[in-house]
């Protein structure tokens, strides 16, 4: 069931029993009300008619009358005219309940009242009697020589009146009530629903896949909050699809290069083993053959030993350690000179001495791989400048600039990705698997830095990245 | 059609019905309201038997300790007029003992010099009797008197004013008395009479007057505790005694 449909129906649900119970006890309590009004009326009525009427038999006895049936049937009628008003009904009843004086044929019902009346007290009854309600009060009146039974009797049909009129007004006003209140909640619970219903159907949506649909709600309420979170919501799982479908596409790409890669060199392995398994050949084509064969398997060596590299970069957790740059630019020195003397291409060095926290092994690959890449950049006879200083309080800068090729400058956020070369062609004589930088740029990243990049064409590349200084390191990893 | 539908149907349904059993529900209880009272005998005993109510009953009535008492209580601003005239006390006189004992008490009167002649022919008149019950919050006690109408007949041509008296309803002691006047009966001493009604009442009156004219007569109590005020006007007389703790509510006054 909908929202709206439930707020609709528990809505009209609370207003009709509210005015129910609202109208009953207000018609109720104006009903005792005046009920319990005209019963004290009534009641005070019948003592006057009493007082009024022991006092006319007293005063007839006093001026010299005898108590006869007839005296007080005159003083009845006497006091009926005297004191009581139109809505008064008197009846006097003798001893033994014969009637003797009566404005209303009555006597049947009177008698039933009276009957078991104890001396000094009185009753009261109130009957409908052809559609008006009567209030009798009876009692008895000791007259010393005789007694008699004053009944009489007032019409209260106007308070029964009232309350029908009442109840009349309380049905016709509750129907209205009820029927406007239903189209007012009913376009209330709609208008409340609204927003809820533009979320479902921007949820839909987003759920299909349009990632980037939002809702608009205007208002500040809970609902407001609702629409603004669930707007954040949607741009966090915006921003992770793009994120996974970024890393899927370079995934592909990755297993495409990797296919490729290593397609290109079992091409060639096959095509020279099977040249020597079909063929007599000479002495010399067999050992470049051979040569062929030789260089492709340890390029597909390199290559896998690379992808190992990289793998266990992403699985694998590293300790950093505090480490003399002197120290570590002697070590990568002692390993990169006999390949730069064997490429006629010089180095020069200038590094501050600072101690700076990294993990040894993978500083070492990442320094090695950068110099190499300006290396196979620079042609015989330039020089690599590899530089190290401090920068400012608790960093340290180190920079490897060639004056090589360059590399263009729309490429410049590509190199990092695997597999990813700028001359292919060159790449491949130099026996580079396009993922030396995008095993530095990893390395760069375990250590919480990035390779920044700065290169013109024609004249060389330069590449910066900053360390942590140890001391300062520490302090902040202790913190 | 499904079930989700028939759900809204059946839901409606309900609402539909809460809806229309809050309108014919009260309906009903009202109207039923009618069984509980229609036919119903309610019995109102004419004499309550509560002790708190009702303990005036062994004092000594021509005391003068309690009549001051009486008239204090009546006048001194904790008196409750008009309790329901159906709790009258079994003690009190009936209507016929006050009315006698009002006549007796008149002739009284009339012989101490307390009250003109003529005030006589009045008690032949038709007369009508109600009481007056009043309580006393502080101490619970009830009191209660007979107010006395005698109403002038037409039939007579007498159209002269009413004749009233106040008598304890205890005792039958007269504490009021107003009767049509003429102007022969503006003759007489209002003093005297005033001296006359206190000698009545037991109570010993002070040498000095407030006022006095041969219309006007009012005597202080020796113990400065109430007024004796004698009036003779036009077309009516009256003499009453009256506590001064609360002038505005003078016993006589009130149905003068």
């Amino acid at each position: 069931m909908k929202f709206s449909a439930k707020v609709f129906m528990c809505t009209i649900i609370i207003i009709a029993v509210s005015f129910s119970i609202g109208a009953y006890l207000l018609i109720s309590g104006n009903f005792n009300s005046a009920l319990e009004r005209e019963i004290r009326r009534g009641l005070e009525e019948y003592q006057l008619l009493r007082f009024a009427y022991e006092s006319g038999v007293l005063s007839r006895e006093l001026q010299g009358d005898l108590l006869t049936e007839q005296m007080l049937k005159d003083v009845a009628r006497q006091v009926a005219s005297d004191v009581g008003s139109i809505q008064e009904m008197v009846r006097i009843y003798g001893d033994s309940l014969e009637g003797i004086y009566s404005t209303l044929d009555f006597q049947q019902r009177d008698l039933s009242l009276i009957q078991s009346l104890p001396q000094g007290s009185r009753k009261y009854i109130i009957e409908k009697i052809d559609d008006r309600v009567y209030m009798t009060v009876a009692g008895h009146i000791d007259l010393d020589i005789a007694s008699v039974f004053l009944c009489s009797s007032r019409d209260i049909s106007e308070v029964f009146g009232e309350r029908d009129r009442q109840i009349d007004s309380f049905v016709f006003l509750g129907s209205l009530i009820m029927g406007i209140s239903s189209i007012i909640m009913l376009i209330i619970s709609i208008l409340l629903t609204r927003p809820i219903k533009k979320l479902k159907a921007t949820s839909i949506e987003i759920a299909s896949g349009h990632f980037s649909r939002r809702v608009f709600i205007g208002s500040g309420d809970e609902i407001g909050e609702l629409a603004a979170s669930f707007n954040k919501m949607a741009d966090s799982i915006e921003e992770k699809v793009i994120e996974l479908e970024k890393v899927a596409r370079q995934k592909e790409e990755f297993m495409a290069s990797f296919s490729h890669e290593i397609k290109t060199p079992l091409t060639s392995i096959i095509g020279y083993a099977d040249m020597l398994r079909s063929k007599e050949l000479s002495g010399d084509i067999t050992f470049k053959a051979a040569s062929h064969i030789f260089k492709e398997g340890k390029r597909l060596e390199a290559l896998s030993s690379k992808i190992m590299e990289l793998l266990l970069l992403e699985r694998q957790a590293f300790k950093m350690e505090k480490m003399s740059t002197k120290a570590l630019m002697e070590e990568i020195e002692e390993i990169i000179n006999p390949l730069l003397y064997e490429s006629s291409i010089g180095l020069k060095v200038s590094v501050d001495k600072q101690f700076i926290l990294v993990e040894p092994d993978l500083i070492k690959t990442l320094l090695i791989n950068l110099i190499d890449n300006a290396r196979k950049a620079s042609n015989p006879g330039q020089a690599i400048e590899i530089m190290g200083q401090r920068l400012g309080q608790n960093k340290y800068l180190f920079s490897i600039k060639d004056y090589g090729k360059g590399i263009p400058e729309d490429e410049l956020d590509k190199i990092t990705q695997a597999f990813y070369m700028v001359d292919k062609s060159r790449a491949r004589i130099q026996q580079g698997a396009g993922l030396g930088l995008a095993l530095s740029s990893r390395i760069a990243e375990i250590h919480g830095t990035n390779l920044s990049f700065q290169s013109q064409i024609g004249k060389g590349t330069k590449v910066t990245l900053e360390f942590k200084l140890a001391d300062k390191a520490r302090v902040d990893m202790d913190e | 059609m499904n079930n989700r539908v028939l759900i809204y149907v059946a839901a409606m349904l309900a609402v539909a019905l809460i809806v229309g059993l809050s309108i014919i529900l009260p309906k009903e209880l009202l109207y039923r309201q009618e069984n509980n009272i229609l036919g119903k005998i309610v019995s109102i005993e004419e004499n309550p038997t509560s002790s708190t109510r009702e303990q005036r009953t062994d004092e000594e009535t021509d005391s003068i300790e309690e009549l001051h008492r009486k008239i204090s209580l009546l006048t001194g601003g904790y008196v409750e007029e008009g309790m329901p005239r159906e709790e009258l006390n079994e003690n009190i006189m009936t209507m016929r003992q006050a009315v006698l004992s009002g006549e007796r008490q008149l002739a009284r009167l009339v012989a101490l010099g307390a009250l003109p002649d003529e005030v006589l022919d009045y008690a032949n008149y038709n007369l009508i009797a109600y009481p007056v019950v009043r309580q006393n919050f502080q101490n619970r006690l009830t009191y209660s008197f007979w107010t006395i109408h005698y109403i002038p007949s037409h039939a007579r041509g007498d159209l002269r004013g009413e004749f009233s008296l106040i008598v304890d309803g205890k005792n039958g002691k007269i504490y009021s008395v107003q009767w049509p006047s003429s102007k022969e009966e503006q003759r007489i001493n209002t003093m005297a009479m005033g001296k006359a009604f206190a000698e009545y009442l037991n109570i010993e009156v002070s040498s000095e007057t407030v006022e006095r004219d041969d219309r006007y007569c009012v005597l202080f109590s020796a113990d400065g505790r109430f007024v004796i005020v004698v009036e003779l006007w036009e077309f009516y007389g009256s003499i009453s005694i009256e506590s001064l703790y609360d002038p505005i509510v003078p016993i006589g006054g009130a149905h003068r």
